[in-house]
């Protein structure tokens, strides 16, 4: 590692209760963005049995060590830093992939954290679905919290049990992303809007990020969609890491697609009034 | 905005209301029995000690009486409706 300066990084946990809600996108993004950003990061999977973020970032192939090896002290902690392809300041520590939850225990991740905290700006954690030890191991060694949700009932309630159980733990109340908005359905009243969830959850929102197929392309290549300067969902992890960085960012206002009928409708005076419905929240946390 | 409607159906007979404010509706519900951890049973248990000490001094119509946990800006509180008859037949026969 080239910066030997210490620092005092920020440990960066992101979960959700439910599984596939996009725990992984999301830390693999906002990572990439911060270091987009010049910021140092290292991403910890956490999700040990289900390695994932390897995959999400194209680092698949490179992996050689991982987070049990470092508990276990079969391999320096630099040695199982992967530094990624197209920034040089993010790395990568990935989670074992034949090893179960109970491989780390709480102690030693908060051990971890705090020897990569004096190398990083900011550690983020990729915490696996569930309420059990695997989540308690992901926020262990956690200064912040971030709980990602989708706009629909289950993953709702589930984001709800782990507010609870990160308030029980001391911790900093979370702050909220909402993913997978569909601004269509939302505008038909047919799926929850930002407003709805975050006053169901009432925890402050740090962002929302569109349903986007950027998201499906640049994952099944290996590439952050936040490096990619023209996708919207990019945008939205973009501007979640300036609010990170503790910038001051409006919340992306969300279009329906604008068909070519209504167009014409409106061109002809009926209904422009409901075109561009806004998916606003509250303040940025 | 009435011609679109009808041109997209947003609204009819069948679906009067859009299904996120059924979810939100059901979520806030789920929530409020998550966050005290009240199962049915106990709500049921609650509702006839409920009556059975009211209906002691009241002529309680039991058979109305609503109790819910109800989500406030202040936190979740129980709330009972209790109605009461009219006329007081019963309700000096304690003891």
């Amino acid at each position: 590692m080239e910066q030997q300066q210490e620092v005092n990084g920020r440990v960066i946990t992101i979960t959700s209760g439910k599984g596939g809600v996009g725990k992984t996108t999301t830390t693999a993004n906002l990572g990439a963005a911060l270091a987009a950003r010049g910021r140092s990061v290292v991403l910890l999977d956490a999700d040990i049995g289900l390695r994932n973020l390897d995959i999400v970032l194209g680092l698949e192939n490179r992996i050689v060590y991982d987070i049990v090896d470092v508990v276990e002290g079969r391999c320096r902690l630099r040695q199982a830093m992967i530094r990624d392809k197209r920034l040089n300041n993010l790395y990568l520590i990935p989670a074992a992939q034949t090893r179960d939850k109970e491989a780390v225990s709480p102690q030693q991740m908060r051990a971890l954290c705090e020897e990569l905290r004096r190398q990083f700006d900011f550690i983020l954690i990729d915490s696996p679905a569930g309420i059990e030890q695997g989540f308690r191991n992901a926020i262990a060694g956690a200064d912040e919290v971030i709980v990602v949700t989708n706009p629909e009932v289950s993953s709702v309630r589930d984001a709800d049990r782990i507010v609870g159980l990160v308030e029980a733990a001391e911790l900093p109340v979370p702050r909220l992303i909402v993913n997978r908005i569909d601004p269509e359905l939302v505008r038909r009243g047919d799926m929850m809007s930002v407003e709805d969830v975050t006053e169901i959850l009432s925890i402050p929102l740090i962002g929302l990020v569109p349903d986007d197929e950027t998201i499906i392309t640049a994952t099944n290549r290996g590439e952050p969609v936040a490096l990619d300067p023209l996708s919207r969902a990019g945008q939205a992890f973009r501007d979640i890491a300036a609010r990170l960085l503790g910038e001051d960012v409006p919340l992306m206002v969300l279009e329906a697609p604008d068909g070519a009928l209504r167009r014409l409708l409106r061109a002809l005076g009926f209904g422009g009034s409901r075109q561009g419905q806004a998916v606003r929240g509250g303040g940025a946390g | 905005m009435g011609i679109l409607d009808s041109l997209f159906g947003r609204r009819n007979a069948y679906r009067p209301q859009g299904s996120a404010q059924v979810a939100k509706q059901r979520l806030v519900e789920v929530l409020v029995y998550d966050h005290v951890k009240l199962t049915p049973d106990v709500m049921e248990a609650i509702r006839d000690d409920i009556c059975r000490i009211l209906s002691r001094h009241l002529d309680v119509d039991v058979d109305r009486l609503e109790i819910n946990i109800l989500r406030t800006e202040r936190g979740d509180r129980l709330v009972a409706n209790v109605p009461v008859r009219r006329g007081g037949t019963g309700a000096r026969a304690r003891r």
